[in-house]
């Protein structure tokens, strides 16, 4: 985004005046059959609706101009989202709720806008600021002792497994990137929640954690068994985390 | 709905798969008294993109009384998971198996894709003959172009609908209605589907062979059933209906864009063309009533591109003000219009220069031949000189990619022919390097040329068409004369071309070499890379079905062909004067410039009467 300075304004003492910018961070959930949508068919199912929904959409300068639209983060694809975010901006200011219900409208079953909140000015993207998310996961099994499982898990010191990545595989240490696991065996199959590392400096998928769990338990891995959801994006570290 | 979820996540592309796009019709099935699947024989990211689905998934749908839902053919892997799973072929909107539908109805767009229609029905548990299947099993409906020539698939369908689906579906629908309060059988539906114009009942007519394979006769077998099954064609396509949504995909597909539907048919009359004589006569719908429609089409699709549909657009008689309309309603909405390949004059340029300010598209000719007299043969009316001058005018206005499209194996064609593809190409390189503003950028053209398949309805129906060993000569020899390296040559399958061939002019005998080369593995022939030809010629050897009688026998005007019982309303004695006019060299005038009498007038409308 072109946040431009004039030279002429930077000897004067008073904060760069920039134009005015209506930005709005939206909540979401993606589920039903709308977990088989992937991130960049996303983006184009919420360009459309913006589009249907009719709202004040404002795009990007230049040759190939686009919505100016930026999401916390992707989620992959077949996971349930119950708290995805969304940053826009807008030609001119709306009432929050308006935006929401103007959106719902153009929504189809499994996407649903759960809030919008205007942006203070300067406030960092969500993409920026995420570090964190919760996951709840339902395993394809049940495990035998689901609490003592964990407390072996987080007595280790390193968890190491093998991350296939576009080309490469490489071995990587997972550990420091669970901060909180915990598992509830009181349903049918065993339940893990998690919060791990989420966001642009370090990415843990919920998937690779289970992966390493069933390796450990010596179960041979079907990721297509497990039921994975993104309860919440979050932000923060070391001091606590808090919503975006 | 099956719990699909775990093998929805073990395939590529599940949302292929799941329905739940926007604007997508939802109804109560309890409450409707007739179920369609429409279906397309290909995959979803193709059938999505077709317009004949969207118009006539909306046309069910205005009836109350009718729900009607799409089923595409699943990728390998989708399949592959089903019949592990037992999960049988399913509609995308409810879920529900198409095999407990009233209807499903296949639209039969290009011939390679016959032996999908047998993995579908397969994959739905129906019986692939029409004889097998008893009053459980849904009427299986066939339509769309290929559809003029139904009898290579006549076996495996009940009916098929000859001509645009607006005309007789209320009609049939209603009697499929009225058959089945009054307990009807499918006997008698069938019989009374005789009456409504443009429905070919296949089980009610009889084939008989010469010895030397020709048919002898195509006889009716019951009294109802009419000698000819004329194509029935919508007279005016401003009251016609049309969609005022269209479905949204989640997913990538091939055309994803609102489409505008400009008119039906074609003024050209290029004698290989099929489309330019079954969707005769031209009719043209109105800039009021496109503009409208677009508008409507526009907000409840969020669709940032507008195209413009039709066989020959540039055609339109109104285009100047329909694009200019469009351009300006639609420009401050960051919405573009795409706009067909135009013939290219000054004010086509300066069009084509509004619509992509930024990166200029490559720039298309389809001379199809290479030398003036083979596209006189074809009738095809573009002249060396406009395609120079043309890209003359595209080049000095900052194009510098050329695009070709020809074909090779066309009747009459001679070396010459082949050595005038290469002439040309290689006179636009040089017409770009005499440009004197042209800039320091290389030109780009890229050659590609197909394998002329002769079509039925048109006047080269009659043909031989070239063998596979010649097409792979001619393409070789176009090739090795092909020495500019600013000019690149691309080319078919001749063994695909082939194929096609066999299936688009076959009898009812053909149907049992789908049959065969499907249960060989056949499927998705229309992808190169998927298309098995051995399959195929092993097919033939298990079925005893000779190749050459289909492909490259020239066949006599008086033969009776497979197809002569259905007629596209064009006479067969204007096909026949084409034919030899096309030996002679002779150009044909376009619809407008002068009436040729091809018989299309009849229908009451359209061009014949502007």
């Amino acid at each position: 985004m072109s946040e431009q300075i004039n030279k002429n304004d930077v000897t004067e003492k008073k904060p760069v005046q920039l134009m005015p910018r209506y930005r709005y961070r939206l909540g979401f959930e993606k589920k039903d059959k709308m977990i088989y949508i992937g991130h960049l068919d996303l983006m184009t199912f919420f360009q459309r609706a913006v589009k249907r929904a009719g709202l004040p959409i404002a795009y990007s300068k230049g040759f190939n101009p686009h919505q100016l639209m930026s999401f916390a983060c992707p989620l992959s694809l077949g996971c349930y989202g119950y708290g995805e975010f969304v940053d826009i901006e807008l030609e001119h200011p709306m009432d929050e709720d308006e935006i929401v219900s103007s959106l719902n409208a153009a929504m189809n079953k499994g996407m649903r806008i759960t809030s919008a909140r205007a942006l203070c000015e300067g406030e960092k993207t969500g993409a920026a600021v995420v570090t964190a998310a919760d996951y709840r996961v339902t395993l394809g099994i049940k495990a035998d002792n689901t609490e003592r499982l964990i407390n072996e898990l987080m007595g280790l010191d390193k968890m190491e497994i093998e991350r296939t990545s576009k080309r490469k595989t490489k071995t990587v240490d997972i550990k420091p990137d669970i901060f909180v696991l915990s598992g509830d065996n009181s349903g049918e199959k065993t339940v893990l929640n998690m919060r791990i590392a989420t966001g642009s400096a370090n990415n843990l998928k919920a998937e690779l954690v289970c992966e390493y769990i069933y390796r450990y338990l010596g179960i041979p891995f079907e990721p297509y068994t497990l039921v994975i959801e993104r309860l919440a994006l979050l932000k923060g570290g070391d001091k606590g985390f808090e919503p975006l | 709905m099956f719990d699909l979820h775990s093998i929805l996540k073990q395939v590529e592309k599940p949302a292929r798969y799941i329905g739940s796009e926007i604007n997508m019709v939802e109804k109560d099935p309890a409450s409707v008294d007739i179920r369609i699947a429409f279906c397309f024989p290909d995959t979803y990211e193709v059938g999505m993109s077709h317009l004949g689905m969207q118009i006539l998934y909306f046309f069910f749908n205005r009836r109350e009384d009718t729900y009607c839902e799409r089923c595409f053919a699943p990728w390998y892997d989708m399949e592959e998971k089903m019949r592990q799973n037992n999960v049988p072929l399913y509609a995308l909107e409810t879920g529900d198996p198409i095999r407990g539908l009233d209807f499903v109805m296949f639209t039969l767009q290009y011939e390679m894709s016959y032996t999908n229609i047998l993995n579908m029905l397969d994959l739905a548990g129906i019986p692939l003959f029409a004889a097998d299947r008893g009053e459980e099993y849904p009427i299986v409906v066939g339509g769309g172009p290929c559809a003029y020539n139904p009898e290579p698939l006549a076996d495996f369908f009940d009916i098929f609908y000859i001509g645009e689906g607006e005309v007789s579906y209320d009609e049939l629908l209603d009697l499929y209605k009225q058959n089945k309060a009054e307990g009807g059988s499918k006997e008698d539906f069938l019989v009374k589907a005789l009456k409504v114009d443009g429905i070919y009942v296949p089980k009610f007519y009889d084939v008989k062979y010469k010895p030397g394979g020709e048919v002898e006769s195509i006889t009716p077998n019951h009294p109802d059933a009419p000698e000819t099954v004329r194509k029935v064609i919508v007279k005016d396509m401003d009251k016609v209906f049309y969609p005022e949504k269209q479905l949204v995909p989640l997913i990538e597909v091939v055309h994803d864009r609102v489409t505008l539907e400009v008119f039906r048919g074609c003024i050209r009359g290029c004698r290989f063309c099929q489309a330019g004589f079954v969707y005769r006569p031209v009719r043209e719908k109105s800039t009021q009533r496109l503009v409208e429609c677009s508008k409507s089409l526009v907000s409840y699709s969020g669709h940032d591109e507008i195209s413009l549909t039709s066989l020959s657009t540039g055609d339109y008689t109104d285009f100047k003000n329909l694009a200019n309309n469009l351009l300006d309603l639609y420009a401050k909405d960051s919405i573009n219009v795409s706009l067909p390949s135009l013939r290219i004059d000054a004010f086509n340029l300066d069009l084509m220069q509004k619509v992509q300010e930024v990166r200029k598209s490559s720039l298309t000719f389809a001379p199809e031949a290479g030398t003036q007299r083979l596209r006189d043969v074809i009738n095809k009316g573009i002249t060396e000189e406009e395609i120079l001058n043309g890209s003359a005018l595209a080049f000095e206005g900052g194009w510098n990619r050329v695009k070709l499209y020809f074909m090779v194996g066309l009747p009459t064609e001679t070396e010459d022919d082949l050595l005038g593809i290469v002439d040309l190409a290689n006179k636009i390189v040089e017409k770009y390097y005499s440009m004197p503003n042209r800039g320091n950028r290389q030109v780009s053209v890229v050659v590609s040329s197909s394998c002329f398949v002769p079509k039925p309805f048109t006047p080269f129906q009659w043909v031989g068409q070239a063998s596979v060993e010649q097409f792979f000569a001619k393409q070789k020899f176009v090739k090795t004369h092909m020495t500019k390296r600013q000019v690149r040559f691309n080319y078919h399958e001749p063994q695909l071309s082939s194929m096609e061939a066999v299936l688009a002019r076959g009898d009812r005998r053909v149907s049992a070499l789908i049959l065969r080369a499907w249960e060989l593995g056949a499927k998705f022939d229309g992808w190169n890379d998927l298309f098995k030809y051995d399959v195929w010629m092993q097919a033939f050897e298990d079925t005893g079905l000779d190749k050459e009688f289909y492909t490259v026998r020239e066949r006599s005007y008086d033969e009776i062909l497979p197809w002569d019982h259905i007629s596209i309303g064009v006479s067969k004695s204007f096909l026949i004067r084409e034919a030899e006019k096309a030996k002679q060299e002779q150009v044909t005038p376009n619809c407008r410039t002068k009436c040729a009498g091809c018989g299309a007038s009849a229908f009451g409308g359209g061009v014949c009467f502007e």
